[in-house]
């Protein structure tokens, strides 16, 4: 940490239009929304014996069906009767280094440590492992942030691992191949797939064998997405590029052939970058997670519920789980990506299927909080067999989309072009951390036609865009009963149409306003009246794990205040000063969570008479100066980062003397 | 390491700075790093004339080793440089310095042979016992290390012994290699009328890189003492008649109880918010008062950025060399003496920054200013040290001046247990990071480390196991373990490689034909690591000793063509009987005793020497122990 030397770095993030029509996501309060999805899936807890530390890095299903569990702190357990109450542990191996992966098969378990990949074994049959097999091994900086994920099997047999960036301020490649899919035979031969990774942490094959990962925001990645990988993708952060000169690398493009802000989105700059690949899926941030880790396909044939072939995609940071339908377009990967189940214990980073088809969910929040409150934990996820009310899928056309509900709908309701809401946005993919949503529009439904079987909308609809992530939100359609739907909106990805050609007008009128979001609360310059300075300054930084850098703060009531918020964490936090309540920073940091899309706009502070003064959102390594005049009446303020998911653990006390 | 930021100081008012070139005279090395302590005096073993006259037991050698099948007996060979007891049936005198000494910082390097008893006797009188204590589990007052007891008759039989104490840990090496003290020792102290006011006390005695003791006051005189009272000088007593001792590289530094003092200080607080200290003058002085002590406390107000100007005089006791210390914690200073800016830590500088600078001052007072620029209104701390002739290294500053916060890191470790236990990690050895290590913790508390990467054994080390808060706290910064124990550290190249000729230099990165296979298990989970390196396979094992710092290397090898193995480095590498080897100047051995007709070979390699061994292809086995 070294506050001031740091260049001071005026927020970048643009104050974006504001749009006729805004919307935000329905907001429904984290206790109701688990509550309600809990009749269709309960969350049941695997127990933990007391003195485990069962920080789970990998999750794998043997062939006696018990559950392999690998550990941040090199365990391997494999846990009997993991269905029960009463499940049993054993620990198969030990000593190895923050395995963040784990497959079974051939009567042994495959892992990647930090460094190298390797093969477990049990020779002697004692259920303790007596082989550590190096199938490859791979170069590490000493950078904490190496991390190491995998292996997922191929069909023939070989196994892929991803390799994350280091972080020096932003996401470095410092050996090789750091911000790589690897392909590796189980004879130990290496072949470098594709490149761009970031934050690799989930990602998985699909029945077709395609390779699908899951990003997480950070630089050049304006939001979490999934990408779907083949040999010789750029998936988008040029760190990796680093390699390219390697005879073995099946890409010639640069780090330096990559503009560091080209004001496109990464859709755009994948049109004139041939290698380059644009998500499949996009979740947008704070909306659908925030940090999105491991993708499981539902291969239970219906008894996992409605949803058999989709993907369901868990997240670390909002210890929550996304489901998204994909489809194949002109031989391109997109589809939608929706809300599905939060109220998880801890962060997720694994998700595999017991034999019952139920998902064991394996947890940490170790140095990265999340909304479950607990360090480590492993659950269950289990569908009671009652048929949900949701969107299935949202399917493109070339003027529209067609929507599947999970169950009939009324066709007045459906047919109701009222029903549904569209807009359609994109991020910027420049080398900067996250991104604001860019170029919201919205979008027309021009007409609604409903299936013979009542499940199926036909949307005909204006203003649809060929690279914008379109959300839909349905929120007007209920089932004969009059049910609504569980969750109401999707995110559709677009991609491609079928037939190529885009046949959905578009909106006219709909040019970008310039206007730029009002918020008075925020005062970056020092006031003209205040002729003598400030009579204090205040540095406040941050800590790791989500922490301001101090927990309290006195200030005299009614003095001039400069407060300047240097964030020198790696991800985005705003400081946002609340009304002396005691519960004024869980109501605000709900409040944030709520604006949904609106968020990055309003730099997730919520327009509430709570909220009394506060910074824009800050990059890493940013600082900003806010100047106010403290309040009169003395008390217990809060200062609160109301970023998503910090307002729990980041806040500090700004006492009023 | 951060690298020192050096910025031009600002002239300011009333004050001429230049920096002192003149290089100390008494460096002991050529090297061109700032001096961080004043040289010590060397106690010259070129003969015996540092010390009062004594019987024949005590002469001066070239070079000893112990044997290693009898007790106490060592085997020397002519020359100088080192000083040898080895008493005899009627010639077995205790060896006195010819200088006395109060307060003292000692260090030596001591060798053992096989049960041999001496000890080291400050003033004559108190006793730091030398003793073979390789292997003693629980070490008493009586092993190496301890401060021995006192003894009173008076007591009654079976309680006479009284005020010993036990080493905190039991640093002993093998008997035949060198172990090195330090010790700080304080005399007792005396009124005007001599009166004892203060008994003697051991301020540090350290063993191997081992604090063995703290703070540890002695009531008077050690058993087997020369002299019965106490006063505030006497020799250092190197005990003769017991048994054979060797001891080398005698220096140390005498201290007298005299501190520089404070004059006519004052001090002006000034507003300021630059990370260069601005012309004094352009500042605007808050409060200028007298004062009588240094501290970063001083800046008033709350989170200060201000600027703290300290002048005022010293009052230095000796003519002769000092060295200033300063440090800042997130801040800039400088300090001037004279005309000179001694210390210049103008900018931004952190605790470990190194502020020191050598004066050359003569006796009196010498004026000085001291700035301290608090410009980081959160980060406070100011410290200033100075260590001169006769005047061992103390604080000048007030004690609240500075608090170092090393981070508060919870205590996490793995530790041993009745079945082996492995702990993968990233590892520093000699100042590099190595990214591929596993340590392994033994049910007889033997702990190795090994880079799979390199197919290097890196250290060993007995005691506690592992820390692991560096790795499993948060998101685990470093990813670092570190040993609780002392390791004794091996060379760190691969161990294994094809070389062109017998005097082809070892490579220091691993060859392209290296591949990690990993490792299997044994029954009770003893690792035996696997590596293939040119189609070749070999096998390494390691077996502890059940009591002894011994670590047994056993390697089998399956070969296409030859291959070397390098097994130590070091600036000496001798061959002993019995296919012993002392590495590094007798740092640890490795004994071939067990694997018969195998012959190492001593190599010069680039200003150090190098063991290695030659397996031949086809399939071979070899062992070796490593001892420390």
């Amino acid at each position: 940490m070294n506050i001031i030397d740091k260049t001071i770095v005026k927020s970048i993030l643009l104050v974006l239009p504001f749009l006729v029509g805004s919307f935000s996501v329905s907001a429904q309060s984290n206790a109701d929304i688990s509550a309600k999805e809990s009749k269709y899936y309960k969350i049941v807890d695997v127990p933990i014996p007391e003195d485990i530390m069962l920080e789970v890095g990998g999750l794998a299903l043997t062939d006696k069906d018990q559950l392999g569990v690998s550990t941040r702190r090199g365990e391997v357990w494999v846990i009997d009767k993991p269905y029960g109450a009463k499940p049993k542990y054993s620990r198969y191996a030990h000593g190895l280094h923050e395995a963040l992966g784990l497959a079974f098969r051939d009567n042994g378990f495959y892992l990647s440590q930090r460094g190298e990949l390797t093969r477990l074994e049990d020779k002697n049959g004692d259920g303790k492992a007596d082989l550590y097999k190096t199938i490859y091994s791979w170069p590490l900086s000493g950078n904490y942030h190496d991390y190491s994920y995998g292996p997922k099997f191929t069909a023939n047999g070989d196994m892929l691992v991803t390799l994350n960036l280091g972080w020096e301020g932003r996401g470095v490649s410092l050996v090789k191949w750091r911000g790589w899919l690897l392909k590796i035979t189980p004879e130990g031969e290496m072949t470098p797939i594709a490149t761009g990774l970031r934050s690799p942490s989930g990602f998985g094959v699909n029945d077709a064998g395609d390779i699908f990962y899951t990003e997480n925001q950070g630089d050049w990645v304006g939001s979490g997405r999934m990408t779907h990988l083949n040999v010789g993708d750029f998936a988008g952060n040029p760190a990796g590029l680093r390699w390219t000169d390697d005879p073995q690398a099946p890409m010639k493009l640069k780090p330096e052939d990559i503009e560091k802000k080209s004001g496109m989105s990464l859709y755009e700059y994948a049109k004139i970058v041939p290698a380059m690949k644009a998500p499949a899926v996009w979740f947008p941030h704070t909306i659908l997670g925030i940090s999105t880790s491991d993708i499981l396909i539902d291969n239970n044939a219906g008894k996992f519920g409605p949803f058999d072939g989709q993907m369901l995609v868990g997240d670390q940071g909002h210890s929550k789980i996304m489901r998204v339908a994909m489809e194949k377009v002109n031989g391109v990967y997109q589809g939608a990506s929706f809300a599905f189940r939060e109220g998880f214990s801890s962060g997720i980073l694994r998700m595999i299927w017991g034999s019952d088809a139920s998902m064991f969910v394996g947890m940490t929040s170790r140095g990265w909080s999340s909304t479950g409150k607990e360090n480590f934990g492993l659950q269950r996820l289990v569908w009671t067999g009652k048929m949900p009310f949701e969107i299935k899928t949202i399917k493109a056309l070339a003027d529209g989309f067609e929507v599947e509900f999970t169950k009939p709908v009324s066709k007045q309701l459906a047919e109701n072009t009222s029903s549904y809401k569209l807009a359609t946005f994109t991020y910027h993919y420049h080398n900067t951390y996250g991104s604001p949503i860019v170029d919201q529009q919205g979008a027309m439904i021009h007409a609604a036609k409903l299936s013979e079987d009542g499940k199926k909308v036909k949307l005909t609809i204006h203003g649809m865009r060929l690279g914008f992530i379109h959300q839909l939100n349905c929120s007007g359609v209920k089932t004969i009963s009059g049910e609504s739907l569980l969750h109401d909106t999707g995110f559709y990805t677009l991609n491609e149409v079928p037939g190529g050609v885009l046949k959905s007008p578009p909106m006219p009128g709909m040019s970008k306003s310039g206007n730029v979001a009002d918020q008075p609360k925020r005062t970056n310059k020092l006031p003209v009246t205040w002729m003598d300075g400030p009579d204090k300054k205040v540095l406040i930084g941050t800590l790791p794990g989500m922490k301001f850098d101090v927990t309290e703060i006195e200030v005299e009531r009614d003095s001039k205040l400069q407060i300047t918020f240097n964030n020198n964490d790696d991800m985005l936090h705003n400081l946002v000063v609340v009304q002396p309540v005691p519960d004024g920073p869980d109501q605000v940091g709900a409040m944030a969570l709520e604006l949904g899309l609106d968020g990055p706009d309003k730099n997730y502070v919520p327009d509430s008479d709570l909220v009394l003064f506060h910074t824009g959102i800050l990059q890493p390594e940013s600082s900003e100066s806010i100047y106010f005049q403290v309040p009169k009446r003395r008390g217990e303020y809060w200062i609160v980062c109301t970023f998503p998911g910090h307002s729990k653990t980041m806040r500090a006390k700004l006492i009023v003397k | 390491m951060k690298k020192l930021k050096r910025y031009i100081p600002f002239l300011f008012a009333g004050l001429l700075m230049s920096c002192t070139e003149n290089p100390p005279e008494t460096t002991e090395t050529e090297s061109q790093e700032p001096m961080t302590v004043l040289p010590f005096k060397t106690l010259k073993l070129d003969d015996l004339s540092g010390f009062k006259p004594v019987a024949k037991n005590w002469k001066i050698v070239g070079n000893t080793s112990v044997d290693q099948n009898q007790e106490r007996v060592f085997v020397s060979s002519p020359g100088t440089g080192i000083l040898l007891n080895e008493p005899e049936k009627g010639m077995k005198e205790n060896l006195f310095t010819a200088f006395e000494h109060g307060d003292i910082e000692l260090e030596l390097d001591v060798m053992m042979p096989i049960h041999s008893n001496s000890g080291l006797y400050f003033q004559g009188r108190y006793e730091i016992q030398l003793l073979d204590s390789w292997g003693v589990g629980e070490p008493e007052s009586s092993d190496i290390g301890g401060i021995y007891a006192r003894w009173d008759d008076s007591r009654g039989k079976g309680n006479e012994r009284f005020d010993g104490q036990a080493p905190s840990m039991n640093a002993a090496k093998a008997p035949g290699l060198w172990q090195h003290f330090k010790i700080i020792f304080h005399a007792p102290k005396f009124d005007a009328s001599g009166q004892k006011i203060k008994n003697a006390w051991f301020e540090e005695v350290w063993l191997n890189g081992a604090l063995l003791h703290q703070n540890q006051e002695i009531s008077g005189p050690t058993r087997s003492s020369a002299f019965q009272d106490e006063k505030p000088l006497g020799p250092i007593m190197i005990q003769g008649d017991h048994a054979a001792v060797a001891i080398k590289n005698i220096k140390y530094k005498l201290y007298e109880d005299k501190k520089v003092a404070f004059k006519d200080l004052s001090l002006i607080e000034y507003e300021n918010k630059k990370q260069l200290i601005p012309n004094l003058d352009s500042l605007i002085a808050i409060r200028e008062l007298k004062t009588d002590s240094i501290s970063s406390m001083m800046a008033t107000g709350e989170n200060p950025q201000k600027l703290l100007a300290y002048k005022g005089k010293m009052n230095i006791p000796n003519t002769g060399d000092y060295i200033f210390d300063m440090k800042v914690h997130r801040g800039g200073g400088l300090l001037i003496i004279e005309n000179d800016t001694i210390v210049n830590l103008n900018g931004d500088f952190e605790v470990d920054d190194p502020g020191y600078g050598l004066a050359s001052l003569k006796k009196g007072d010498v004026p000085f200013t001291l700035v301290y620029n608090k410009h980081r209104p959160y980060q406070r701390g100011l410290a200033l040290f100075v260590e001169g002739p006769g005047i061992a290294k103390y604080a000048l500053h007030a004690p609240s001046s500075i608090t170092i916060n090393q981070g508060n890191l919870p205590e996490m470790t793995v530790s041993a247990s009745d079945e082996v236990v492995l702990q993968r990690s990233f590892l520093m050895h000699e100042d590099f990071k190595r990214t591929h290590c596993i340590s392994v913790a033994t049910p007889q508390g033997i702990n190795y480390s090994y880079d799979v990467a390199f197919g290097s054994l890196l250290q060993a080390w007995n005691d506690g196991f592992l820390n692991v808060a560096k790795m499993w706290h948060s998101r685990g910064g470093q990813q670092l373990a570190e040993p609780l124990g002392l390791p004794v550290s091996i060379h760190g190249d691969p161990d294994f490689a094809y070389l062109d000729n017998e005097k082809a230099s070892w490579p220091d990165s691993i060859s392209a034909s290296y591949r990690q296979l990993g490792y299997e298990l044994s029954q009770n989970g003893t690792p035996t690591f696997l590596m293939d390196i040119g189609g070749g396979v070999i096998r390494n094992e390691f077996m502890p000793s059940d009591t002894l710092r011994k670590l047994t290397r056993i390697i089998r090898t399956d070969l296409k063509k030859n291959i070397w193995h390098k097994i130590g480095e070091g600036s000496v590498i001798e061959a002993l009987p019995d296919n012993i080897y002392a590495i590094d100047d007798k740092n640890y051995f490795v004994d071939f005793s067990d694997s018969e007709g195998i012959k190492p070979v001593i190599r010069q390699a680039a200003g150090k020497q190098e063991l290695l061994v030659n397996f031949s292809k086809g399939k071979s086995e070899l062992s070796y122990t490593i001892i420390w």
